[in-house]
């Protein structure tokens, strides 16, 4: 293990590099070694953001791009889980529905923006629609396969301990389940991110999708970087989120690798 | 779980996924003759298979279809050798895999997609913008992957490599570059679906050609049924991929149990 000092010296190498290709780029553009239209220039893209924050755009579009990725979420990790218990109970269900799980999982769903957007009009609810059918597989296919791998012997034991159904899924399959969805936890915030940015981009009035959207229209590079910041922001947010869920969820294990 | 219940007979499993299938396209068919909205809305499937056997007869698709292969494999050979290469160069230099690694750890969960726009204002709106967007896509999980399979290599394998007096052009040619071949590999099925889904998207976001911009083009024609034969060849393209791929990896990846 690293000690604190080491962990502290490698952050600040961390930041001093960071700061070295803005800087880098800040002054690059400045004395003309690279264009400002294709690349802007980090001061100028800090000035757009507050220009932003003053009118009160980044407030609102940013608490509707999360919103929208939030409900997404929890709506697709609810039907995830259902039917994931749905398959892992029914055996003849997912003996029919497998194979045509597996064909819909293979589907680009972003393709199926366009459709959407016609289906439920230019609001919130297409881009949660999208959110949540990148979720669903991914948890659908993670609580699926967690619950059948859970132990028969532990099952086994436990009815013969006197446990009843009810307590086999209270204290063995919804700890697996959600063991799982942890688990998958860093793939489909993701999905979830693109969800609705990539929603708001294609069809939309607001949010961090339509900021980045506009911009390009425009062709004015600074107001798309200017919204891909502000997804590194939110991505930040969710490393960091993410990196204690992790550590707190899988103590008990073995560290393993990212993937 | 219930063991009780008697698992179907195969017969049964095939009936059931047909008159499921059969009773899909049937209330789609019932829908569109019925209501004129749900023509506008979800097409005809009758009008969206005399499409696709237009573009098929004509031969107009096969172009689009090279186009988006194209622009995928591209960009997966680029990313994927950028990704393996990355890998190895973190490996021997740990001082640069210490400051980078976190940073594109957090990069890796901005959407790989929205940057799209930005490299159609730096790349136009052909082949190279949409090859560079998939490169990207590849490269994240191709260097992830490869990542944890080079610390995953023992290291006493190493030690004895180096006991029988191995030097460290051996240990990359021997130890390392299968190691990460085998994450390589492993990986195909995402980092091969996400290249082709990255350049069908980015396609579909701007493009001139290309399986993506073919639905973009009947979205803005407002045909319904052309989006759907649209969506369809992106099923043509991708289901049997991605079953040519789940079949390499079980392959591949059945000695790590």
């Amino acid at each position: 293990m690293e000690s604190i000092k080491e962990r502290l010296g490698w952050m600040a190498g961390r930041i001093a590099t960071v700061a070295a290709l803005l800087l880098l780029w800040e002054y690059a553009v400045a004395w003309g070694w690279a264009d400002r239209f294709f690349f802007s220039q980090p001061s100028e893209i800090w000035r757009i953001l507050l220009e932003w924050s003053q009118s009160d755009l980044i407030l609102r579009n940013l608490t509707l791009t999360v919103a929208e990725a939030a409900i997404g979420y929890v709506l697709g990790v609810t039907i995830g889980t259902v039917l994931g218990f749905g398959f892992a109970f029914m055996p003849r269900v997912a003996q029919v529905l497998d194979p045509i799980m597996v064909i819909l999982n293979a589907f680009p769903r972003l393709t199926l923006a366009p459709l959407f957007i016609v289906w439920f009009g230019f609001g919130m609810t297409p881009k949660i629609v999208l959110v949540a059918a990148f979720i669903v597989f991914i948890c659908f296919f993670n609580t699926y396969r967690g619950l059948k791998e859970v132990d028969a012997e532990l099952i086994d034991r436990a009815r013969l301990w006197g446990a009843s159904d009810w307590d086999l899924m209270r204290l063995v399959y919804l700890p697996a389940a959600v063991s799982w969805i942890i688990t998958g936890l860093r793939a489909s915030v993701g999905f979830a991110l693109i969800g609705a940015v990539v929603g708001e981009y294609i069809g939309g009035d607001s949010g961090i999708g339509f900021l980045i959207m506009q911009g390009q229209h425009r062709l004015r590079m600074r107001e798309v970087l200017a919204g891909l910041a502000l997804l590194l922001v939110i991505a930040f947010f969710i490393d960091v989120a993410l990196r204690w869920i992790e550590a707190r969820s899988t103590r008990w294990r073995p560290p393993v690798s990212r993937r | 779980m219930s063991a009780a219940v008697q698992p179907l007979s195969k017969s049964a499993v095939h009936a059931w996924r047909l008159g499921l299938v059969g009773g899909f396209f049937g209330l789609w068919m019932l829908a569109s003759a019925l209501y004129p909205t749900a023509r506008y809305v979800v097409g005809d499937p009758v009008l969206v298979v005399v499409q696709l056997y237009d573009w098929f007869l004509e031969g107009s698709i096969f172009g689009h279809l090279a186009l988006t292969a194209i622009e995928a494999m591209l960009g997966f050979a680029v990313g994927a050798l950028g990704g393996v290469a990355v890998g190895l160069l973190f490996l021997f230099v740990p001082a640069l895999r210490h400051l980078f690694d976190p940073i594109l750890a957090i990069l890796a969960v901005v959407p790989r997609i929205v940057l799209a726009p930005m490299f159609m204002i730096w790349f136009g709106l052909g082949i190279v913008s949409k090859a560079a967007l998939v490169t990207l896509i590849v490269f994240f999980i191709v260097y992830f992957n490869v990542e944890a399979g080079l610390r995953a290599v023992q290291g006493h394998l190493i030690d004895r490599a180096r006991l029988y007096g191995a030097n460290g052009f051996q240990l990359v040619r021997e130890i390392y570059l299968p190691a990460s071949l085998v994450w390589l590999v492993s990986s195909l099925k995402v980092s091969i679906g996400f290249a082709f889904l990255g350049a069908i998207v980015a396609e579909y976001l701007g493009a001139t050609a290309g399986i993506g911009s073919l639905i973009a083009f009947a979205q803005s024609q407002n045909d319904p049924n052309a989006v759907m034969a649209g969506l369809g060849v992106v099923f043509l393209v991708v289901v049997p991929l991605d079953w040519i791929l789940t079949r390499i990896e079980r392959k591949t990846v059945a000695w790590r149990g």
